[in-house]
């Protein structure tokens, strides 16, 4: 017995002496897999088909789950934007704009420069969304703006593509002679009219460093357009722009496709907007060329980072362990070429990726310009901090491309809505009190086209996501997103209205029976019968309809078919025209005052 | 044997000792390398820790100056190139241009993938082949610095290049055809290829990362080889890592900024690393050198590490030596200890034989005693029954003198003494030796009682004493006992009772049963009770001791051999029950016995009717029962025949003798019923003892074996004497010398 316990305390004894002398820091920390089911991590699909990418994920760590959140309004921009006002975003964050240091974004997105994805990114890249060493969104993928040209009529007719705005003044009337049409300009979108204001001072003023202290000084208010001359002068360039027929009327506000259509006749040289892809229409090929300076040493083509993505602060908060693992996940196999590619799979050709070991494909669109952007002859996007003037003076701009609007007159708009740049409560029609969901916004559109429409009802088609394949995508006619509590401008309203900008109020007659077969049913958009997206019906006070009567039904989302049956008319009112008009009535705004009263 | 013992003991405690302090020393030793080692490995921590920052220093101290001198190399490049330009005055661009290309190839720039630039007032940058474009950098020079490098990446390609620019401190204006033109800047752009080879270090044979830093701690530029941080903001990395000697990320950077050059250890993702940052003169940039502890100071650790093992095993050798030294002491003492063991196990068996042969004597001697007493006991009886059976003839003899009669008396009462003597010492010595043992039996209470009382009342009726027998309440008369001894305590109480109390005296005795509280047991209490001379309180505590008496003038006289309470006692105790005692000097004595007596139910109701008709108190007619009786007798002994012939024959009883067992039982053959009432045999006889005899009757082809009442009369008077004729068959025992008035009794209880 003694003789056992001596033997244990020896052995204990040395046991001991090796563990005191064993390194303790290195201790094993791998940690085994858990096997319960892991919270969803929600993200954002925007325009996307993150199909392919998810998939990926997948077959990489299989026991992540992702819960996609699917938008496909008309200001994809204004929605995400406010998504990071309302601090209301998803776990995975994307947003179209940003602006490092214009905003604290330190208690909403996690800094993620320490985490080793970052280190796929080239540095130049990183440093560009860099606010002070901090990340709080990369960089996802970069497209670049030009001015898209027509290889095959340039070759056809033996002109030269022109490396300086000088070239392009002699060209221009040379193109006209052959009776062939300068350029087509897509101005669906108010923001395209600032854009064109923007690239194009770029060549004189915007890009230079005298002009980008411009820019951040007018952003504080601590400049005008009018206390500028170098900038006034600049402007001169744009009349000369108009002057050659490169800024026109030519474009339609309805649809940009329209213009790409008429542009993939092949009769138009230079084309101004985006959407460059041509090859289901036309066996003409195409090309970009950067917005041209007088003498060509300012050319600039515009870089703009398409998609930023962040992760939501939340994810840090007690609780959130595994799902912040698993968004780190996410964001791991979202920082590489393969995870990219995967996400933008649609754009892969017309977008370049700001990773280290990316290399541009050769079926790239940018190929032919490769060099230049590797010279470095861009500028940036000007957009993050503007939004608040985009619209009005965009469409300044769009009015002068058209003939109906001075120079003077763009400049005064710039520094009469400075002021908004930082405020634009004033411009407000009301403001959303509780946030709004998908629903209650679909309520709210039917509410407002109904009865500028004079309609009996209507059937507002919703977003919802389903898994797409190839080029399909989800519903564009319907409202997507939703309202948060915050001011309603027309940015808003954009975000959430089928007829975004532009569009036009439809309606369709149908008898009672077959418009509530119809929101029973869904909106049929792909024609398969199973990925249908549900509609909101909206009668006054919620009044039933009789099935043999036949009422006037205002329609977002109407299958071709549909639109056959039910005699498919557009109102010609402005879906935002209608939206503003209802939504001035009230000083806030909620779910529970979305009533239609019986007049 | 007993210094054996203590030796063994001793040895064992020594053994016990031993381990006890063995086991603290063992404790005291590892507790002591324990503390050495932790001592040891804290110390070496910090000479190694020492060690390695002075190595990290003179390695990071060597690539910092080179890449200090590289950079300071550029930037003296780049100064002279400005000295050069605006010296100059050139006419127009391309007189510029012309200057710069001269200039480039004088530098070597084209060997060296590098570039000469030069930037406008806008933002344009120049190359000697002429205007590039817009410098997508020129975020840099907003803030119009005097001298500014970065590392622009190309777009789409691994392209990079550090630029390094001055502000010219008389820019340059130059008409371009078009415009007049401002150089504002003026500098090279290094193909960052060309630099990467003094961002490594050999030193570590690669196992390192060098990174180039901003202010903000966000990534300029990484050495070929950085990839042991992957995160972009070295900051943020640095800043989650885990300090070592106290230190902290924040310290670092404090140290950092006092004197340019910092040295940490941490830990990140549980491995080991050393880092320096140094903050480069002339650049917003600072370097961080990071390298696996694993080799840093290589062959001083791996030193260290073999010292360190060394010692462990030094260590722990010395322990386990220790542990097995005092486990061989213990293994020796305790060898020792079980040598005297041994040994004195060889004494403890040889005085263990020693005392089972002293038991075996013993037990032979108890042997031999006992044989001896019974011997004596039937030796002794044997001519005492001659003796008093002679005695008794004698005393019926007609026409003797008064004289003669007298003398015939004394002769009887001495007999009856000297008998009575003889059962005490036989009885006490017995008791002393243990061999009393209880005979179990079933015993009618009221008979016992009965016996006693005609025993005693006719001794106290001699003396003229009021004898009075009181029952209260015996619901249980039948119980399981040892009758004779039953008998014996109340006889001896009584007899006592009766002799020490003076003629005309009071004797009461009284028989109770108690509540017993159990079913299957009775409790009685037997009360004597006298007024007598009773005794002093000093003697009633000594009263149970063997050959005690009262000493005083009356009682002296009284004879007793002062064994009779002892045997009392004895026998009560043995009995499990309790005898208690009263006396007061002059005034007489009380006994009581209590007994627990178990309850014999099956001959209980079976008899009770028979107890039931006895009634106490009624003296015997003495004598009138034998008359006409006739008895078959077996008595070797002719004398001792001679005299039982002649008693029966006194008493008006016939006899037929026969000299042995078996005479007596090939004569009962033939008897038939009626001849005789009953057989009194004696038992030590020759040819057929009286117990073979017995059973032989008793399982006998004649019927009236099976009835006929057997009484032993027998000098073999002890107990387990009496259980041996019970047990052959035998329905009573009387010892001898014969008394006829205890042959009345036995007969008058067998035969009605």
């Amino acid at each position: 017995m003694k003789k056992r316990v001596i033997g244990w305390v020896l052995f204990v004894c040395v046991l001991a002496v090796f563990i005191s002398c064993a390194d303790t820091r290195e201790t094993m920390t791998h940690e085994g897999k858990k096997d319960v089911v892991h919270e969803p991590i929600t993200i954002e699909a925007p325009y996307r088909n993150i199909s392919a990418f998810m998939d990926l994920l997948k077959e990489k760590y299989p026991e992540i789950r992702l819960k996609v959140i699917p938008y496909n309004g008309g200001n994809m921009s204004a929605f995400v934007q406010n998504q990071l006002k309302a601090n209301d975003m998803p776990d995975i964050y994307f947003t179209t704009v940003y602006m490092p240091g214009l905003e604290d974004l330190s208690d909403r997105l996690i800094d993620m420069s320490g985490y080793d994805f970052t280190g796929n990114y080239a540095e130049s890249r990183l440093a560009d969304v860099s606010d002070n060493g901090a990340i709080y969104l990369l960089p996802l993928h970069y497209t670049c703006i030009g001015i898209t040209y027509n290889k095959t009529l340039l070759k056809k007719h033996g002109w030269k593509l022109p490396k300086s705005f000088r070239e392009l003044r002699e060209l221009a009337p040379k193109v006209k002679a052959a009776g062939c049409q300068l350029a087509l300009d897509q101005v669906q979108y108010p923001g395209y009219g600032f854009q064109y204001l923007c690239n194009i001072l770029d060549t004189t003023y915007f890009n230079t460093i005298e002009g980008r202290r411009w820019q951040a000084r007018f952003l504080k208010g601590e400049t005008t357009v009018e206390d500028t001359p170098e900038l006034q002068k600049a402007f001169d360039v744009l009349d000369e722009w108009r002057e050659i027929g490169m800024l026109n009327g030519s474009g339609d506000i309805k649809s940009d496709s329209n213009v790409r259509d008429k542009m993939a006749e092949g009769n138009t040289l230079f084309m101004l907007g985006s959407g460059n892809i041509f090859e289901e229409k036309t066996n003409d090929t195409f090309g970009m060329m950067p917005f041209l300076s007088e003498d060509g040493t300012q050319n600039a083509f515009i870089l703009n980072v398409n998609r930023y993505v962040g992760m939501n602060k939340h994810l840090e908060g007690p609780g959130n362990e595994q799902k912040k693992e698993d968004a780190i996940h996410v964001m791991e196999v979202m920082s590489t070429v393969e995870g990219l590619t995967a996400l933008n799979e649609s754009i892969s050709d017309t977008s370049m990726l700001p990773l280290k070991d990316y290399t541009l494909p050769e079926t790239s669109y940018y190929k032919d310009i490769e060099d230049q952007l590797n010279a470095g002859i861009t500028a940036p996007f000007i957009y993050a901090g503007w939004e608040n003037m985009i619209v009005s003076v965009g469409q300044k701009m769009i009015s002068y491309m058209q003939g109906d609007c001075s120079l003077e007159e763009i400049k005064k708009q710039m520094d009469n809505d400075q002021a908004l740049l930082k405020d634009n409560t004033g411009v407000a029609y009301t403001t959303v009190s509780e946030k709004m969901d998908t629903s209650a916004c679909a309520r709210l559109v039917g509410i407002a086209f109904a009865k500028a429409a004079k309609a009996d009802a209507a059937l507002i088609s919703m977003n919802k996501w389903y898994p797409l394949q190839g080029e399909e995508s989800l519903n564009i006619d319907g409202v997507s997103g939703v309202l948060f509590a915050l001011p309603v401008t027309d940015q808003e309203l954009t975000s959430i209205l089928p007829t975004g900008w532009n569009g036009t109020i439809q309606t369709v007659t149908l008898t009672g029976k077959r418009i509530r077969q119809l929101a029973e049913s869904g909106y049929d958009r792909m024609g398969d019968h199973t990925r249908l997206f549900p509609y909101e019906l909206v009668t006054p006070q919620g009044a039933k309809l009789e099935d043999e009567t036949v009422y006037t039904v205002v329609i977002c989302g109407a299958t071709e078919a549909t639109a056959r049956e039910g005699n498919l008319k557009d109102t010609g009112i402005l879906g935002l025209d209608a939206a503003r008009e209802y939504v001035s009535q009230f000083l806030t705004l909620s779910k529970k005052d979305l009533v239609w009263e019986l007049q | 044997m007993k210094k054996d013992r203590k030796d063994r003991a001793e040895c064992m405690d020594s053994v016990a000792q031993m381990a006890r302090v063995g086991v603290v020393f063992v404790i005291i030793v590892a507790i002591g390398v324990f503390a050495f080692l932790k001592y040891y490995n804290a110390y070496m921590d910090k000479l190694l820790y020492a060690e390695r920052l002075k190595q990290m220093q003179e390695v990071t101290g060597q690539l910092f100056a080179g890449l200090q001198d590289v950079i300071n190399g550029q930037w003296e490049d780049t100064e002279k190139y400005c000295n050069y330009v605006e010296q100059e005055s050139f006419s127009d661009m391309d007189d510029f241009l012309a200057f710069f290309q001269q200039q480039a190839k004088m530098n070597g720039m084209e060997e060296q993938s590098s570039d000469m630039i030069a930037v406008d007032t806008k933002g344009r940058y120049y190359s000697p082949k002429g205007c590039q474009g817009m410098l997508s950098e020129m975020q840099y020079l907003l803030e119009e610095p005097e001298r500014v490098s970065f590392v622009l990446k190309a777009m789409t390609s691994d392209e990079a290049k550090m630029y390094f620019l001055i502000r010219l401190e008389k820019p340059i204006s130059v008409w371009n055809g078009t415009e007049m033109v401002t150089l504002q800047y003026y500098g090279a752009a290094r193909d960052m290829r060309r630099l990467n080879p003094y961002f490594n270090c050999e030193a570590y044979n690669g196992n390192n990362s060098v990174y180039v830093i901003n202010e903000n701690g966000e990534r300029v530029f990484g050495s070929a080889n950085a990839s042991m941080l992957s995160g972009y903001n070295v900051y943020s990395i640095l800043e989650g890592m885990e300090y070592l000697h106290g230190s902290s990320f924040s310290e670092a950077k404090k140290e950092l900024k006092k004197n340019g050059i910092v040295y940490s250890n941490v830990v990140f993702h549980g491995k080991e690393y050393y880092y320096s940052m140094y903050e480069m003169n002339h650049a917003d940039w600072n370097l961080l050198f990071l390298v696996d502890s694993d080799y840093v100071a290589v062959n001083t650790v791996r030193m260290i590490h073999t010292t360190v093992r060394l010692v462990l095993v030094f260590a722990v050798s010395m322990v386990l030596a220790g542990g097995v030294l005092i486990y061989l002491l213990l293994q020796l003492k305790q060898k020792q200890a079980i040598e005297v063991e041994q040994r004195n196990n060889e004494v403890l068996a040889q005085m263990n034989e020693k005392l089972s042969e002293a038991v075996k004597t013993a037990e032979e001697a108890n042997h031999a005693k006992s044989d001896f007493l019974a011997n004596m006991s039937h030796d002794i009886r044997t001519p005492m029954n001659a003796i008093v059976g002679i005695t008794t003839l004698m005393e019926h003899e007609k026409g003797l003198s008064d004289q003669l009669h007298n003398y015939i008396h004394k002769v009887q009462l001495s007999s009856r003494h000297l008998l009575g003597l003889i059962n005490d010492i036989l009885d006490m010595s017995k008791i002393e030796s243990k061999e009393v043992k209880l005979n179990l039996e079933p015993v009618c209470l009221t008979e016992q009682i009965g016996q006693v009382d005609s025993i005693i009342r006719s001794q106290a009726k001699e003396k003229g004493q009021q004898f009075i027998l009181r029952s209260h309440e015996i619901a249980h008369a039948y119980v399981t006992c040892d009758g004779v001894r039953l008998r014996q305590v109340l006889l001896n109480l009584l007899s006592n009772a009766v002799k020490y109390t003076p003629d005309g005296g009071r004797i009461l005795f009284e028989v109770s049963e108690l509540l017993s509280g159990t079913s299957d047991y009775a409790v009685y209490q037997f009360l004597v009770k006298d007024n007598g001379y009773g005794m002093t309180e000093d003697f009633v505590q000594h009263i149970f001791e063997p050959f005690t008496r009262a000493e005083n003038s009356v009682t002296n006289k009284i004879q007793g051999t002062g064994l009779g309470m002892a045997i009392t006692k004895n026998i009560v105790d043995l009995m499990g029950g309790d005898i208690r005692v009263e006396s007061q000097k002059g005034l007489g004595s009380r006994f009581e016995v209590t007994l627990k007596l178990a309850i014999d139910r099956t001959r209980e109701n079976r008899a009770k009717k028979m107890c039931e008709t006895q009634s106490f108190g009624e003296p015997e007619e003495k004598g009138t029962f034998l008359q006409g009786k006739c008895f078959l007798c077996a008595e070797d002994n002719l004398l001792n025949a001679e005299i039982l012939e002649s008693i029966l024959q006194m008493y008006g009883a016939s006899c037929r003798i026969y000299h042995n067992g078996k005479e007596l039982t090939e004569a009962f053959a033939g008897v038939r019923e009626g001849q005789y009432d009953a057989i009194l045999m004696d038992v030590q006889m020759p040819v057929m003892n009286g117990l073979e005899a017995a059973s032989a009757i008793r399982s006998g082809k004649n019927p009236l074996g099976k009835t006929i009442p057997i009484i032993a009369m027998t000098a073999n008077a002890f107990s387990e004497d009496v259980q041996q004729c019970l047990e052959a068959g035998m329905d009573a025992h009387l010892a001898k010398p014969m008394d006829v008035s205890k042959l009345e009794h036995v007969l008058r209880s067998l035969c009605m």
